[in-house]
């Protein structure tokens, strides 16, 4: 209902239902995304996003790739709905058995006086020995053991904290407010002169519904997969149900989710870029006459997954996902949202609008080969040590 | 001719079988009974044929030129043989047999009026009403086997399945003692008059809270929508029209007037200063996909003319793109049109309360800067939809507005935002209840046409109603002066009703009833007794967030002028003459400031402006009456909108490492009349989408759904209409003009028949010169999917200068109504949309046409520096063209759309 509680959400003590991330409906405009991969000036892309403000101004959020490659172990950002929570919380992260190492305020003590803000705390976690994994889960693998307990415990606990983000490599950071109060909480500024080889910027213009605190700002990131969507789909069900099937869960619930899950899913199944596109982006049927015999009989075997067929996007979407070393970007086969990309030697720049694509490039003082990817067209690029290439379409994860 | 004394003429009335029998006489819903002089002395069918006149239905042969009665005259001689009638020496008996074909009957009742000596009557035919069992009834079964002849079932208006859950179960408040009943008779009291629609700069005084709704010309007749329209300006309420514009010989009334802008964007949309404002139309949900459509017997010349359309083709109003019905396009659709129409002017929302965020929705459109939403319930009408559809949708109003005014006040947005509720509201107690649920204004569309004839015969879509309502042939049996004095007496009753009962309940004016939850409902449905039966709302919403409202809302130009004026002042000091250089600096100026500041600038006297260094800076150009105006640098969103006249270059910036390209983002040069526009690079989606008239060129491709609804052209008329003297009239001069110009078309109109009288019109089609898109492709991709779709004339031209293998995406031109696509490359039948179809041969007209265009095309950007291969394949392609015309010309093709003359109705 649209009546609010009577209780006032106040700092570090926020009610799930009264700040879910966002406000009832929107100001001006629809979400922007930009993305990069490769060598580029952090500071610069910041000032490039902010063409977008118009777009979003109920979260932001961005993902800094490789900022925290030396620590060792999984960083942890989680937000708490209030203080008292977080005891009992660290007792839940340890009967999953993991080590917190260190935590601490991400969020200096003045912000909390400024906004409405949940208690944000960076975790350094250290997961069991594999013999422990092994015993507890049957899983061998220590970011797929991250991956189920990031997801039970956001499940779980979602009215009372959410981790996200839980990357060994990555750092992410969200608001639910504008960027510019993201980049002032956080001071993402000071990482300017630290590493990082790719960034995902979200400015949202609240669409879908999702549940939980601060469900809706993105990007939305667990473990190595972290994705920025611009649309609203109307097969948020389907392929939330393929999923499902698949035993892999949403935890914030939205559309957006979804595909960044998918793509994930996608990539670690060996489906070549163009498969992915197929399945994601699913093409119209008078195409198919147009393709040859072999390319077909595979088009139709990948259909006939009862799974894959569920993961076709239907309704608005521009998505950027980076999955580890690995960002895709793609729009839905009607293209009802648009889609840039500029990449020269040294950068991939990808974003909702040329607009923000060559603000970025003007602010890096960089020269682009600029194009809008056609209709559902994927576009993929490897980035690792700051190095950025891009991926053909027959490329597969793990060739 | 028979003048013979002892002619006997012999009187019968006899019924037509129905062409299929038994459970399969579909048509024969309803009884026509004629009595005789037997059956009725006194009072029985003399044969006069005013029935046959009346009579205006025939769906099954529409052109058959009878009815449901038919009048056959047999000529007899002595021996009882048949005659010729001009054999009049020897008949001797005639023989006048009235036929009556109930299976078109549709139970309108126009020949029950008409007939002097009622001597008609219509009722239900039990053998097709009385049929089933009470959950799968006569309804059911008839709409199944109407679809097994291939018919889903279409109606036009209103669902009157059952009664209205809100006509019943209330309780009303006039507890004395507590609040003090008054009389609004003799004193201050109750008193709902000097009101105004819009909150923010945009202000419409009204004095009436019960308005007309949007319906279009081309829907409604001529007199229908005069009448209405002459109502409104008695009544002193806004006029609004539905997405067919408003008729020349109206303009005077064009002060009073709400434009809607629906998913066809049809109309010439030039003037539009002169309106009272625009409303967007969201949402067909009805519709599905096949959004709102005017049948193409309906599209006759004047409508095309005035739609600026291809005449007797259908009209769809589509639903799927994202300039139109996409949420997320809300603000920037009021940012354009706010710098189209300028701060005082009302930018208002229609939403159908379908969904279930409808509260989002509300606080959306509201922030997104619109000054009234118009909430739209279930219980209303739509245009033609399936009858399932009108009888499912929606919300009923009271709820709605309930939800909308509740959203809106936890936001802090109530006093920015005025609600107008419409949808099954049947009388001034209905419009009480949505006022006291929040509304500020209620609209009665359906109760205004009972005033002129409408028995709810449910057969508009037709264009066969015998009141003259929704058939412009029959226009002419409603009297717009007197009908329109009715309708105002009789929303004047209405409003006098609400007044009391506001007096009633002790309340003095408007504001104490808007959002008052007084009354009290008891009844079983769930969401009114949400709204009135959990007793006494709190008076105040808890919590309400109006911290950072300031940021929620479009600033005047006033305001951000003042805020900035040491910038604009020394933008503004670079003015040379009629000339304006500005430097926007990438990122300096932001979209709206930059607007703004040539809007200044124009007042200023520039006409001409060259903006550099642009990154992307959206609503370029719209709302500025310049004669040129030369981009450098990247266009964004929405920009050259709703321009008119003028031509606009967009050159490539290499001024800096970064080159900014001359492209163009969404929307661009959407719904415009310009000269010309040329763009030295690619454009994005929905490029020229709904444009009128003009010349567009793009040196590179475009994205989808380039050029979709393009239109016909302009008509000379709204080149040299002038309206200004009616701006600032007294509602007199208003009413006397539209009353002159009336009489003066129905003049003409009872000289000729209706045929005839669109002869006029016919001519003036042809000389509209249609819009003329070319693309010449880039190396990058080629053209995208929907190509041209829905257009409903121009052409567009895809040269290939690069020689791409594939030229374009899919569904070209799909639902393509008029105009033609010429397209140099292959083009598989696979690739093109429905409805149209490809033709490999150019006929010599189309070689000249497409040669002129193609120097034209070269000579544009042949010397601006694109990039180094986009130049280099320029070149080649204007040498080869030069060298070999022909061989150049030989590779297009033509894509034209099958006519859709042969299209048969959906009833």
């Amino acid at each position: 209902m649209i009546i609010r509680k009577d209780e006032q959400s106040t700092s570090r003590n926020i009610a799930v239902n009264d700040f879910s991330g966002g406000e009832l409906g929107l100001p001006s405009g629809a979400c922007g995304l930009l993305a990069v991969a490769g060598d580029f000036s952090l500071d610069a892309l910041l000032k490039a996003a902010r063409c977008l403000q118009y777009r979003g101004r109920t979260g932001a959020g961005v993902t800094l790739k490789s900022l925290y490659k030396d620590t060792g172990f999984f960083n942890f950002h989680i937000m708490f709905r209030s203080e008292d929570k977080i005891s009992e919380l660290d007792e839940v992260l340890h009967s999953m058995g993991l080590r917190i190492l260190e935590k601490k305020d991400m969020v200096e003590r003045k912000f909390y006086y400024e906004y409405d803000l949940p208690v944000i705390m960076h975790y350094s976690i250290v997961p069991p020995s594999p013999e422990e994994m092994m015993f507890r889960d049957r899983i061998k693998d220590e970011a797929e053991y991250i991956n189920k307990c990031v997801t039970r415990f956001n499940k779980k606990y979602i009215d009372d904290a959410r981790i996200f983000s839980s990357s060994k490599y990555n750092g992410t950071f969200l608001t639910a407010y504008e960027l510019a109060d993201t980049i002032d909480i956080y001071d993402i500024h000071k990482y300017e002169d630290h590493y990082y080889d790719a960034c995902l910027i979200h400015l949202r213009w609240p669409t879908s519904q999702g549940r939980g605190l601060w469900w809706g700002p993105q990007p939305i990131s667990i473990g190595e997969v972290a994705g920025v969507h611009n649309g609203h789909l109307s097969s948020d069900m389907s392929n939330a149900r393929a999923l499902e099937q698949l035993d892999i869960q949403l935890t914030a619930g939205t559309d957006s989710e979804a595909i960044f899950l998918s793509v994930q899913y996608l990539l670690k199944q060996n489906y070549s870029l163009e498969e992915i596109e197929w399945i994601m982006c699913r093409k119209f049927p008078q195409e198919l006459n147009a393709m040859t015999p072999e390319a077909r009989a595979r088009y139709e075997e990948l259909m006939g997954s009862p799974f894959l067929y569920r993961m076709k996007m239907s309704g608005p979407a521009t998505a950027i996902t980076l999955v580890e070393d690995t960002m895709v970007g793609f729009t839905d086969r009607d293209h009802l949202r648009s889609f840039s990309v500029g990449i020269n030697d040294k950068i991939a720049l990808l974003g909702s609008e040329q607009r923000a694509v060559i603000s970025a490039a003007y602010f890096m003082h960089e020269e682009l080969n600029m194009f809008d990817p056609e209709a559902g067209k994927i576009v993929g690029f490897n980035v690792k040590d700051k190095k950025v290439s891009r991926l053909d379409y027959g490329w597969k994860k793990n060739d | 001719m028979i003048d013979k004394k002892d002619i006997v003429i012999q009187r019968s009335i006899r019924y037509t079988e129905p062409e299929e029998k038994g459970i399969f006489a579909q048509g024969a819903k309803y009884w026509v009974k004629v009595t005789d002089d037997i059956e009725e002395p006194g009072r029985g069918c003399v044969h006069c044929s005013t029935c046959v006149e009346a009579c205006t239905h025939n769906t099954t042969k529409p052109n058959a030129g009878h009815c449901v009665f038919t009048m056959e005259e047999r000529y007899y001689d002595d021996g009882g043989h048949r005659v010729e009638p001009d054999d009049s020496d020897e008949i001797n008996l005639v023989e006048k047999i009235l036929w009556i074909n109930p299976d078109e009957c549709c139970n309108c009742k126009r020949c029950v009026k008409m007939c002097p000596q009622r001597a008609i009557k219509v009722f239900d035919n039990p053998d097709y009403n009385d049929i089933g069992v009470p959950l799968t009834g006569a309804e059911q079964i008839n709409n199944i086997i109407s679809r097994a002849g291939g018919k889903s079932t279409v109606s036009s208006a209103h669902l009157g399945r059952g009664q209205s859950k809100m006509y019943t179960d209330w309780l009303i408040d006039a507890a004395e003692i507590l609040s003090q009943t008054r009389d609004h008779n003799n004193e201050y009291a109750g008193q709902m008059r000097d009101m105004y629609l819009g909150k923010r700069a945009a202000k419409l005084k009204v004095d009436t809270p019960i308005f007309d709704v949007h319906q279009s010309y081309g829907s409604n007749s001529h007199e229908a929508i005069l009448a209405r329209m002459m109502a409104c300006v008695k009544l002193g309420r806004p006029f609004f029209t539905g997405e067919g514009f408003v008729h020349p010989d109206m303009m005077a009334a064009a002060s009073h007037c709400i434009l809607q802008f629906g998913s066809g964007g049809f109309g010439p949309w030039v003037e539009l200063d002169k309106f009272a404002g625009v409303s967007m139309k969201y949402g067909q949900d009805a519709k599905k996909g096949k959004g709102g459509r005017l049948q193409d017997k309906k599209n006759d010349y004047e409508i095309a003319l005035l739609r600026c359309v291809e005449a007797l083709r259908h009209l769809s109003s589509p639903n799927p793109q994202h300039l139109q019905y996409s949420i997320e396009e809300l603000p920037m659709r009021v940012e354009s049109l706010r710098a189209l129409l300028g701060d005082d002017k009302l930018i208002g929302a229609d939403v159908y309360g379908t969904a279930w965020n409808f509260s989002e929705i509300c606080v959306a459109i509201a922030k997104s800067g619109f000054d009234y939403i118009t909430i739209k319930a279930g219980d209303g009408s739509t245009g033609a939809a399936h009858t399932v559809d009108l009888q499912n949708r929606g919300l009923n109003i009271v709820y709605l507005t309930h939800m909308a005014d509740m959203a809106l006040r936890a936001e802090g947005l109530r006093g920015h935002v005025s609600i107008i509720a419409e949808g099954g509201v049947m009388d001034y107690f209905h419009a009480m209840l949505t006022m006291l649920a929040g509304a500020e204004f209620v609209g009665m569309g359906m109760r205004t046409l009972h005033v002129l004839g409408c028995t709810l015969c449910r057969r508009c879509h037709t264009g066969q109603c015998a009141w003259g309502i929704t058939s412009r042939p029959y226009g002419h049996r409603i009297d717009p002066m007197t009908a329109s004095d009715n309708i105002a007496r009789m929303i004047k009753t209405f409003h006098d009703d609400m007044e009391g009962m506001a007096a009633g309940l002790g309340m003095s004016n408007h504001a104490d009833v808007i959002g008052a939850r007084r009354f009290r409902y008891h009844g079983s449905d769930p969401l009114l007794f949400d709204t009135f039966g959990r007793g006494e709302h709190a008076k105040q919403v808890p919590v309400i967030g109006i911290r950072d409202r300031e940021k929620k809302i479009f600033k005047s130009r006033e305001v951000t002028y003042k805020e900035n004026k040491d910038v604009f002042e020394r933008v503004l000091s670079g003015i040379d003459g009629d000339s304006l250089k500005i430097d926007v600096g990438f990122d300096q100026i932001e979209s709206i400031h930059l607007n703004h500041i040539m809007k200044e600038a124009v007042d200023r006297g520039v006409s001409k402006f060259y903006l550099d260094n642009v990154m992307g800076q959206r609503v370029l150009g719209t709302g500025i009456k310049c004669e040129e105006l030369t981009v450098r640098g990247l266009v964004g969103n929405h920009a050259f909108a709703f321009m008119r006249g003028g031509k606009v270059n967009v050159i490539p910036n290499h001024s800096t490492i970064t080159t900014v390209p001359a492209n163009a983002q969404v929307g661009v040069a959407n719904t415009s009349n310009p000269g010309e526009i040329n763009i030295a690079g690619e454009v994005s989606d929905l490029f020229a989408a709904y444009a009128i008239s003009g010349t567009f060129r793009v040196a590179k491709s475009g994205g989808v759904r380039n050029m979709l609804l393009m239109k016909a052209g302009l008509p000379d008329e709204w080149k040299n209409l002038n309206v200004d003297r009616f701006q600032n009239a007294s509602d007199e001069i208003i009413l006397k003009e539209l009353t002159k110009k009336y009489q003066a078309r129905r003049a003409k109109r009872v000289k000729t028949n209706w045929q005839d009288f669109l002869k006029e019109f016919e001519g003036k089609l042809s000389s509209r010169k249609a819009p003329v898109a070319v693309y010449g492709l880039g190396h990058e991709k080629g053209m995208g999917d929907y190509f041209m779709e829905y257009a409903q004339g121009g052409i567009g031209i895809i040269l290939n200068v690069v020689n791409r293998m594939a030229p374009i995406g899919y569904y070209v031109c799909s639902g393509m109504t008029a105009g033609a696509a010429f397209i140099r490359g292959p083009v598989t039948d696979d690739q093109l949309g429905k409805g149209v179809r490809k033709i490999e041969y150019l006929t010599p007209d189309d070689k000249i046409f497409l040669t002129n265009h193609i120097n034209d095309f070269v000579s544009q950007f042949k010397d601006i520096d694109i990039d180094k291969a986009y130049n280099d394949s320029l070149n080649e392609f204007a040498k080869n063209f030069a060298d070999n015309p022909e061989q150049i010309l030989a590779d297009f093709c033509k894509i034209i759309p099958i006519s859709s003359l042969s299209t048969t109705s959906n009833e």
